[in-house]
């Protein structure tokens, strides 16, 4: 019910201008794709309107998400509190822009209010009754490739979104997949842009200098764009995400991971890591090939959104057998679904490129080191 | 808590902390613990806090917390991230529960440069010269760092290199299977289990980085242990004979004989605008037999580093680092009472 919570929304917003935003205006003018509205954060006390309970949903990246009730409708919705900073004013910023799709969780109302004196916002979400996107897969009896497809398109799409917005994501994982409530036809969406980023493909930068290497034949040294590397990190997410959903595992293991199974240690020092029989056997080699690209070692060979969207295993252009899935079974029997989340946190976090810096050309660097070699 | 001390949660961790560390913001998750960045209002410095995860949960987990405080309070070098503080809340080595371990803060590490930005000739160099630099320290006390990667190695903006996460990788990780990066930089001896470990590792690591600042492409990105070793030896060659029929493990043996035959691709042609000079030293560098790399040191006095090379200021360390704690197997009440004696010494004054 996106439509209705927006309109919502904008029936409840005041009209006064955000403080600290003063490049709001240019804000309003994404009218191709995305939300189109102005978002202002609302002044008056959150209590007024909803109450807050102690029930705590989920922990994101900077605090806790708790339900809230609406006085009025006494509808319930999820609550995300923030410091306000400008890091906060962004991550609702750019979670706005990408509302409106019936696979991104949508905002409800952004109140501004100071709590024992230091700024507050408040962020007031839908909430998803349903629980995570494994947890939910958990719990069924029956899983077949052909519901994986659905679900998989429908993640695609929301990240389709967002990337045709000029954003990344970056925290593409399954504690940020939610169901909306516990039925079998249950929406999944998207939340947490804690870690969204701004990436501008017209900044397909060639060097501000000539590189000393120009294009080897096998190394090709490419102009570097953070644009296209964030996207891809959204893309390596999407295949191991398509992967522990056909699986019931994930495709790596790292260091840490104490509380694997002794059937997992056994095919891991088996070497067969790629696709385990067991599971895989019964797959379509054309799921596969599609993880293959999503997984590809290269950043920069990885496929796109686009592509992936257009894949006839996502688009439906295929017909997607009805085969059986071993992942909820797995996802019991395997205790390891919060380790896998946990490596998971750590892969995207080391994949995170989150430096504005670049190094300066060596003449205009100020190395201490540098300066004496240079007497 | 302590009087002047703050608290503060992020990303789920309780932060606390003495007064003088304030704007604190999470950074990431180091190795075995939250990261946060903060300002050292005393010195002015931007310093990284990293909370220790779980560091008594297991005699294992304390030897490991010992292992990286001593590992941190024996560099005293430029291109090396020293100690910068130790604390803890506890206050005796019964009650504490926590480790705090404050480290300098540099703005990006050469993961993220490498994916974003192309580097000039004489960045390589400088870079390298560093890390070669920060390594002849390392190695003259005794110590291998063992899991050099780009994600280790900490810049900024001017090009200063500092490395990070000293011999924290001590046990070989057979799980360390699949799409996982840090792989990608360890010395096929490492990999395999082939052999003793010795500081060529380090140098096989230092190879592939620098081979990676050139091109901007990891050079061995292997899915798997068997496609790794299938990628190096197509660019490296197969090893020799000889190297073959000394490695230790007999399956290992088994597996490198059964691979077909492949030439050194030579480096000139993967790279085929470089630096000559540059080109030698990645050939000196990366050879399947660990013990006819170059060292550290010897790299230092290669042309291609002449414009950088002073033999008076590359220093060695002036101890051997005392490692015998490796050895010994106490109990955690033990292990916290080492612990708890270098947090009650260690200030940031008397480093």
């Amino acid at each position: 019910m996106p439509g209705a919570a927006a309109a919502a929304a904008a029936a409840a917003g005041g009209q006064a201008q955000p403080q600290a935003q003063t490049q709001a205006q240019g804000q309003q003018l994404h009218l191709s794709h995305g939300n189109q509205r102005h978002l202002t954060p609302k002044l008056n006390p959150i209590e007024e309107d909803y109450s807050i309970t102690d029930v705590t949903l989920g922990v994101g990246v900077h605090g806790k998400v708790r339900r809230c009730v609406h006085r009025v409708s006494m509808r319930s919705y999820a609550l995300k509190v923030l410091d306000d900073r400008p890091r906060s004013r962004r991550e609702i910023d750019l979670h706005w822009r990408c509302c409106g799709h019936p696979n991104i969780v949508d905002i409800i109302d952004v109140y501004e209010n100071a709590v024992n004196g230091s700024k507050k916002l408040f962020l007031v979400m839908e909430l998803m009754a349903g629980g995570e996107l494994f947890e939910h897969i958990q719990k069924k009896t029956h899983f077949t490739e052909h519901e994986a497809s659905l679900i998989m398109r429908k993640i695609t799409s929301a990240t389709r979104h967002i990337h045709s917005l000029n954003l990344a994501h970056r925290d593409l994982k399954p504690e940020n997949l939610l169901f909306k409530d516990t039925t079998e036809t249950s929406e999944i969406k998207l939340t947490d842009f804690g870690f969204a980023k701004e990436v501008d493909d017209a900044g397909l930068k060639t060097p501000c200098y000539t590189p000393y290497y120009v294009a080897p034949e096998i190394l090709r040294a490419e102009a570097k764009s953070t644009a296209t590397y964030d996207k891809s990190c959204d893309m390596w997410s999407l295949g191991v995400i398509l992967y522990i959903l056909l699986a019931g595992y994930p495709p790596f293991y790292s260091e840490g991971g104490q509380n694997i199974s002794p059937g997992m240690k056994k095919r891991i020092r088996a070497g067969q890591y790629d696709f385990p029989a067991e599971e895989w056997g019964q797959v379509s080699p054309s799921v596969k090939q599609l993880i293959k690209q999503l997984l590809d070692t290269d950043p920069s060979k990885r496929i796109t959104i686009e592509q992936m969207w257009r894949h006839p295993w996502i688009s439906g252009s295929m017909e997607v057998p009805h085969t059986p899935l071993l992942t909820p079974k797995i996802l019991q029997f395997e205790t390891n679904l919060t380790d896998t989340k946990e490596e998971m946190s750590h892969a995207l976090a080391s994949l995170r490129v989150d430096n504005g810096i670049q190094i300066k050309p060596l003449p205009s660097a100020a190395s201490a080191l540098l300066a004496r070699r240079q007497k | 808590m302590q009087p002047g001390w703050h608290s503060i949660e992020l990303n789920g961790t309780a932060f606390e902390v003495p007064g003088r560390y304030t704007h604190l913001h999470p950074i990431g998750l180091g190795a075995f613990g939250q990261v946060v960045s903060a300002d050292d209002t005393v010195t002015g410095q931007k310093v990284a806090i990293k909370k220790v995860m779980k560091p008594f949960q297991t005699a294992i987990h304390a030897k490991r917390t010992f292992r990286e405080i001593r590992l941190l309070r024996h560099m005293h070098h430029e291109n090396i991230i020293g100690l910068h503080d130790l604390f803890s809340t506890g206050t005796s080595a019964e009650t504490m529960n926590d480790v705090y371990i404050v480290t300098e803060l540099m703005g990006a590490d050469l993961n993220s440069i490498v994916r974003t930005q192309t580097l000039s000739d004489e960045h390589v160099c400088f870079l390298v010269y560093q890390i070669l630099r920060g390594l002849k320290y390392v190695h003259s006390a005794g110590i291998i760092h063992r899991d050099l990667k780009p994600g280790n190695l900490a810049v900024n903006e001017n090009c200063d290199l500092k490395i990070l996460d000293f011999g924290l990788a001590r046990v070989a990780d057979p799980e360390m299977t699949g799409y996982v990066a840090t792989r990608w930089y360890r010395a096929p001896e490492v990999m395999l289990s082939w052999r003793k470990y010795g500081q060529g590792l380090d140098i096989w690591s230092v190879g592939c980085i620098m081979a990676e600042l050139m091109s901007g492409t990891p050079l061995f990105p292997g899915s798997d242990h068997v496609n790794q070793l299938t990628l190096i030896s197509n660019i490296v060659g197969s090893p020799s004979k000889e190297f073959v029929d000394n490695i230790e493990s007999e399956t290992a043996r088994a597996y490198v004989r059964s691979m077909p035959h492949r030439d050194k691709i030579p480096f000139e042609r993967l790279f085929s605008h470089a630096n000559p000079l540059a080109i030698d030293v990645l050939d000196k560098m990366l050879i399947f037999d660990c013990e006819k790399r170059i060292t550290a040191a010897d790299a230092l006095r290669h042309p291609y580093f002449s414009q950088l090379h002073d033999p008076d200021d590359e220093p060695d360390s002036s101890t051997q680092f005392d490692d015998s704690y490796e050895a010994a197997e106490l109990t955690t009440e033990k292990w916290r009472v080492l612990i708890w004696g270098d947090i009650v010494t260690f200030t940031p004054e008397n480093r």
